[in-house]
């Protein structure tokens, strides 16, 4: 990318104004930048050109395509991920299983009761509320409910999640996971939950629960799973 | 609900990373662990036991049923089996009061380095039910694995049927 003048080729100069304007942060992480169309309006060029300067900066890492939706900026990962690290990994029963996930419920609400005391906030501070629906090959598998301090994400609302996983929006935003703690429970599924779930009413699921902390041990997530035993089960590998 | 209001001891927290035994895991909980021996036989190994801890079908291995109790509750039915060639003698334990972790660890130096747990949901059978004092049919965790020792050679293999009404199983991830 050394030295793109104003003889350079159009696309190149585009893409140095895109790859400016990503590193000043008004494109800023897990957004989508503006589309072909008004990029190509914007700066006068066909959309040819547009597509090649955003298609050089989707080779580079630091745009993500997304079918039908845009270029989204993908920003810092974290070095670490507790994903890889030992815990509970739920397995999928069925063998080749194709796993999708659709965001049911997005929203900011006052934290209340309950996760005032898990994240230690006040009841009227805001947190995030998502709430997904995971399938293989299409069967629902589990309901996960995910809760977030709003202080900690605060640009979440902008986030699209079928874009960016959590643990790359935290990256984007300098939170990092550093310990987890996960439970396993049964227990029955309320009546919303059971048909989300396609299960009978007081059929018993798994519950995987989970509180993560970041370094100053706040709680950044607390993420509630029912999850069908027919269709998975946990598996644990310890080393001590 | 509706047959009155009762409180439930907390759930026994069964941390799966532990060191320790079961026996042990439940003292440190400030909790008083039991066992019942169901039975306790010397048998060969079928395929799927021959399988888990890498042995020539027809091994002679240990086979050791234990119901486990919290305070007195029945609260799960461990079952394991035991490569014999490690633990010549094993049989002349009596495992209702020595916990098996000990014995193994320190009468035949077999120390449990890592193990691979699979944890899913089942229904109780007839036996289980009668030996956990619940319903035929009652929803239970259902976990098994195989522990290796520090040459990464497996020793035991075991099935644990767990009420979840008292146990509760957790892990602690942190980054390295």
């Amino acid at each position: 990318m050394a030295n793109v003048d104003y003889k350079s080729p159009i696309y190149l100069q585009l893409r140095e104004v895109v790859r400016s304007k990503i590193e000043e942060g008004e494109y800023p992480p897990g957004m989508a930048i503006p589309s072909e169309n008004e990029l190509s309006e914007m700066y006068g060029v066909n959309r040819l050109t547009v597509r090649n300067a955003v298609d050089a900066l989707v080779n580079e890492g630091l745009l993500r395509r997304i079918q039908g939706k845009g270029a989204f900026v993908v920003g810092d990962r974290l070095e670490r991920d507790l994903d890889s690290l030992s815990g509970f990994r739920q397995t999928i029963h069925e063998r080749n299983a194709e796993p999708g996930t659709k965001v049911l419920t997005k929203m900011r609400r006052k934290a209340g009761g309950k996760y005032a005391r898990i994240f230690g906030i006040g009841e009227d501070d805001d947190i995030f509320y998502i709430r997904r629906l995971n399938t293989a090959n299409g069967d629902p598998v589990s309901v996960e409910h995910t809760f977030i301090p709003a202080t900690k994400v605060p640009k979440l609302d902008g986030i699209d999640l079928g874009v960016f996983s959590l643990y790359e929006v935290y990256g984007f935003y300098g939170v990092s996971p550093v310990r987890a703690y996960e439970t396993l429970d049964l227990v029955t599924l309320e009546a919303r939950d059971a048909r989300m779930l396609d299960v009978d009413p007081g059929q018993v699921v798994l519950l995987f629960t989970c509180y993560t902390y970041d370094k100053d041990d706040d709680v950044i997530e607390y993420t509630c799973s029912y999850t069908r035993g027919d269709k998975c089960s946990f598996t644990v590998h310890n080393r001590s | 609900m509706g047959s009155g209001t009762f409180v439930a001891p907390p759930k026994f927290v069964g941390n799966l990373q532990d060191v320790y035994g079961f026996s042990e895991s439940v003292r440190l909980a400030g909790r008083v662990p039991g066992s019942r021996v169901v039975f306790a036989v010397i048998q060969e190994s079928d395929k799927s036991i021959s399988r888990k801890l890498r042995v020539p079908l027809g091994t002679s291995v240990y086979a050791l049923r234990r119901v486990r109790l919290i305070d007195g509750i029945p609260c799960s039915i461990e079952t394991v089996f035991i490569n014999m060639e490690r633990c010549a003698g094993i049989e002349q334990h009596d495992f209702s009061r020595e916990p098996l972790f000990d014995v193994l660890r320190w009468e035949y130096g077999i120390k449990a380095v890592s193990g691979d747990e699979k944890i899913s949901v089942t229904t109780l059978d007839a036996d289980e039910a009668e030996l956990l004092e619940m319903e035929e049919g009652h929803p239970a965790f259902y976990k098994s694995g195989v522990v290796f020792d520090e040459n990464g050679d497996p020793f035991e293999y075991y099935r644990t049927v767990a009420l979840s009404e008292y146990i509760r199983y957790a892990t602690e991830m942190t980054a390295r």
